[in-house]
């Protein structure tokens, strides 16, 4: 059921953001086929749900529904995962911004996982395969510290 | 930050048992940081993910970021840890502050292979205990490892506090490892020892049952670690792991967390090698590998003075030799309440002397034969002189071994008092005159001037029956002094 | 070396004492002598007495006798009288020469130990004084010597221990200053900076990322 997720990822940056798109859409069809509770959708989950094209929903039936999301949980947990540490809270325009560059620039299925750092003073830091590399301000400010100080004393004086 | 750094992201926990994803380049016992500074060692690799216990307890979420650490799990070493009480990781615990203040000290790895055959030497050398009883008929030698058995309330502890207060001023090192035993019992150990001036030549790493399980665990690794050190150096060391049964109860529940099949008792099917592996870093050494020795004395609580379950016959089978110790005989009075017949020692008895050799299988002799005649004189009121005379010897000879807690008897007293038996003086007394005259013979022996002589050339004897001909002379003198 | 005035005073007063009996001695010996010499030669007046008294009597007999045997017999007492004379003015002058021999050698015995006993002193004394002299220099450049290595020591340990304190001291300031920067421009920039340079800046390290191919 790969072409669901890419649909869905066509629009959808960050792990967290697609976990929470692929919950609401289990919760929605499992409310459709067996019924029970639905939990109150916000407005942005209302309105993405309405954007999904109509044929993306009719492949489901009682029947797959289950395995089907199994596999795609499974297929999420294989996704590359790029971890990104902002200085910021982003919204949604901006993680489009930031996600759709990325994929340009790398692959077209890379996820993001957004993280806050305030340390970092501006810029962000990365993680990649269990490697993290800082390309903030903060690390430059590290790299040229002598410099700084000196100039600093210099304005001392 | 301008370098690359690894991290690794929680994905799942278990108590203390953490798995992380990320490390590219991490290796078993490497040591990993939280963001909150909570520490945890690499027990396991598999192919996504990375097995870590935690040594600190605090909170752990999902995704929460590790970083590396760049020591090792590993323990920093040197003579300012004598009369210290650390924790397996080396910090201080009996609040005396700082180790040491220079901070270019080794630091070993906890996890070391021991050494191979070819830097091992026969064990010559006997273990003196100060307790007559085991450095007569049990004796051990300095490099053996002897398994100490025996119920709870058996007088076990006692007898490992006596053994290293007896060490005093023979220049061997004592390291206790206190694996997950209440903090009050360390506590108490930590007085005694300092109240008999036997601190100062000893280590103490403990772990108090609160503990994570992780850190209990390494309890005996480092005790090994720090022993191997003194060791190098050219010294002896006792080192007593007390007691081994809850380390293997803690290895137990970290298996079975860590979704490791579990075996016999539900013990995880390493844990022989687990402790085989930490028992073999024992042993006496060739002056080329540091030439010191290292006594190793694992203790293990019965239940019910069952020792044919796993853990005690596993490491019954890893040891030179053990004691039972017996919660029925110490209640009989019988101190230390050590079972003769069931106890042994397989390297002791070449480290002897030929005098204690000769002499103590005389005792055993004696022993045997009178629980041989024990059977028949329920069943007859008359007996043959002979037989009322080796029952009279057993008697003698379980009064002499005898010894109160924090008491030291002196080698060559511990063969005189053994070859008193076989004289005419004692083959008329019964056990009541031993008891009471005991402290009176081993102090005539230790002052009288003219009994003085006999006490200091016991090493010179060619064999006992000398021994017991001279002593033979003194009887009429003992006499005297016991009206 | 030690108690060298004592041992110095010991000597010079046994070589007097022996000085002084030596000369006691002597003047006892003289004294005899001198006596005996005396009695001697009062035997001898009072011989010669005699024999002139006898003589006198011969001759007076021999005048009335005949002068012949008078002859006779002066130059006969004459002879005997010089040959008394002579034998006492001999054993005298031997005598005299004897004493004058004892003194001689006594005075230079005398002087001999005297001489050596003052030259033994002397050595001694001299000795012990640079032996003293020597210790003591030792001793004061010894002194010297540690004095200064122990100064160099202290001096030295205090250097560096200002040393680390200073250096300690400035690489706080240093971090404070730092810290205080990278605070005040968290701050600003937080504020100041637009969405627009933030995401300029992320697209930057995207990038670097990929040139260094940490992201690949």
């Amino acid at each position: 059921m790969n072409n669901l997720l890419a649909i869905i990822l066509k629009d959808t940056f960050t792990l967290a953001q697609l976990n929470s798109r692929v919950r609401v859409l289990k919760s929605t069809l499992l409310n459709e086929f067996f019924g029970g509770s639905q939990t109150q959708l916000t407005a942005g989950e209302m309105s993405w749900l309405s954007s999904l094209p109509p044929d993306a929903k009719s492949k489901f039936n009682k029947d797959n529904v289950y395995k089907i999301f199994e596999e795609i949980e499974k297929a999420i947990k294989l996704l590359p995962t790029l971890t990104i540490y902002l200085t910021f809270e982003p919204d949604e325009p901006t993680i489009f911004k930031i996600g759709s560059f990325a994929r340009k620039l790398y692959q077209p299925n890379i996820l993001l996982d957004t993280k806050i750092d305030m340390g970092l003073i501006a810029g962000c830091s990365l993680v990649w395969k269990g490697r993290k590399k800082d390309y903030s301000l903060k690390s430059r400010l590290d790299e040229k510290k002598g410099e700084v100080l000196e100039n600093f004393k210099k304005f001392l004086r | 930050m301008d370098q690359t750094q690894e991290v690794g992201y929680v994905t799942s926990s278990r108590d203390f048992l953490v798995y992380l994803d990320g490390f590219p380049t991490i290796k078993i016992n490497d040591m990993v940081q939280s963001d909150e500074g909570i520490r945890g060692w690499v027990n396991s690799l598999e192919e996504d993910k990375i097995e870590v216990l935690m040594l600190d307890e605090g909170k752990i979420v999902p995704k929460q970021q590790f970083i590396r650490l760049s020591s090792r799990l590993g323990v920093s070493v040197g003579d300012f840890l004598l009369g210290r009480a650390i924790n397996p990781l080396g910090v201080p615990i009996d609040g005396k502050g700082l180790l040491s203040k220079t901070k270019t000290n080794p630091e070993l790895g906890l996890e070391q292979a021991a050494l191979g055959i070819e830097s091992r030497e026969f064990i010559t050398e006997q273990f003196l205990t100060g307790i007559t009883l085991i450095d007569s008929l049990i004796p051990l030698g300095k490099g053996q490892r002897e398994l100490i058995l025996g119920d709870a309330h058996s007088g076990k502890t006692g007898f490992l506090i006596d053994t290293i207060i007896n060490q005093k001023n023979t220049g061997i090192i004592c390291i206790y490892a206190s694996i997950g035993k209440p903090a009050v019992v360390v506590r108490n150990l930590i007085d005694t020892l300092k109240n008999n001036k036997a601190l100062i030549f000893t280590v103490i790493v403990a772990t108090s049952s609160s503990e994570p399980a992780p850190l209990i665990f390494l309890t005996p690794k480092t005790a090994f670690t720090i022993a191997e050190y003194f060791q190098k150096k050219g010294k002896d060391v006792l080192l007593i792991l007390d007691d081994l049964g809850t380390h293997a109860k803690i290895y137990r529940e970290i298996a079975l967390l860590g979704n490791k099949s579990p075996g016999r008792e539900s013990y995880p099917g390493d844990i022989f090698y687990q402790h085989a592996h930490l028992l073999e870093r024992a042993g006496n050494f060739l002056p080329q590998y540091g030439g010191g020795s290292i006594t190793a004395l694992p203790v293990i609580e019965l239940n019910l003075n069952d020792f044919t379950t796993l853990i005690p016959t596993n490491v019954m089978s890893m040891t030179d030799g053990h004691l039972l110790f017996k919660a029925s005989l110490r209640s009989q009075g019988q101190t230390p309440a050590i079972d003769i017949s069931l106890s042994v020692s397989r390297v002791g008895r070449q480290t002897q002397d030929p005098v204690s050799n000769l002499l103590s299988a005389k005792i055993r002799q004696v022993l045997s034969a009178a629980a041989d005649l024990e059977t028949i004189s329920r069943f007859s009121s008359e007996l043959p002189p002979e037989t009322q005379l080796t029952l009279r010897r057993r008697d003698l000879i379980m009064e002499l071994l005898k010894q109160d807690p924090l008491t030291q008897v002196p080698k060559p007293i511990q063969l005189i008092l053994l070859a008193l038996v076989f004289t005419t003086f004692l083959q008329t007394k019964n056990q009541a005159f031993v008891e009471k005259y005991k402290a009176t013979i081993i102090q005539a022996f230790l002052r009288d001037p003219r009994l003085m002589p006999i006490a200091k050339s016991t090493a010179k004897f060619q064999s006992d029956e000398e021994l017991i001909k001279i002593l033979e002379g003194a009887g009429p003198f003992l006499a005297k002094l016991c009206p | 070396m030690q108690l060298p005035e004592n041992s110095v005073i010991l000597i010079t007063g046994t070589v007097a004492i022996l000085a002084s009996i030596l000369y006691l001695r002597e003047y006892f010996l003289r004294k005899k002598i001198i006596e005996s010499q005396k009695e001697v030669y009062l035997e001898t007046k009072q011989k010669s007495a005699e024999l002139l008294a006898a003589a006198f009597e011969a001759e007076s007999e021999i005048v009335s006798g005949g002068n012949w045997a008078a002859k006779k017999l002066i130059s006969e007492y004459s002879n005997r009288l010089q040959n008394l004379i002579d034998g006492s003015r001999d054993s005298i002058i031997s005598a005299q020469d004897q004493l004058i021999n004892f003194m001689r050698d006594l005075q230079k015995r005398s002087l001999d130990f005297e001489q050596a006993s003052k030259v033994s002193t002397e050595k001694r004394i001299s000795q012990t004084f640079e032996r003293l002299e020597q210790k003591l220099s030792d001793f004061l450049i010894q002194t010297e010597q540690k004095t200064a290595a122990s100064i160099e020591l202290e001096l030295k340990s205090t250097r560096s221990l200002i040393e680390t304190y200073k250096n300690a001291q400035l690489k706080l300031i240093d971090e404070n200053i730092i810290a205080m920067m990278e605070q005040t421009l968290s701050i600003v920039l937080s504020k100041k900076l637009s969405l627009k340079d933030q995401l300029d800046l992320i697209y930057e390290a995207l990038e670097k990322a990929k040139v260094e191919k940490f992201i690949v």
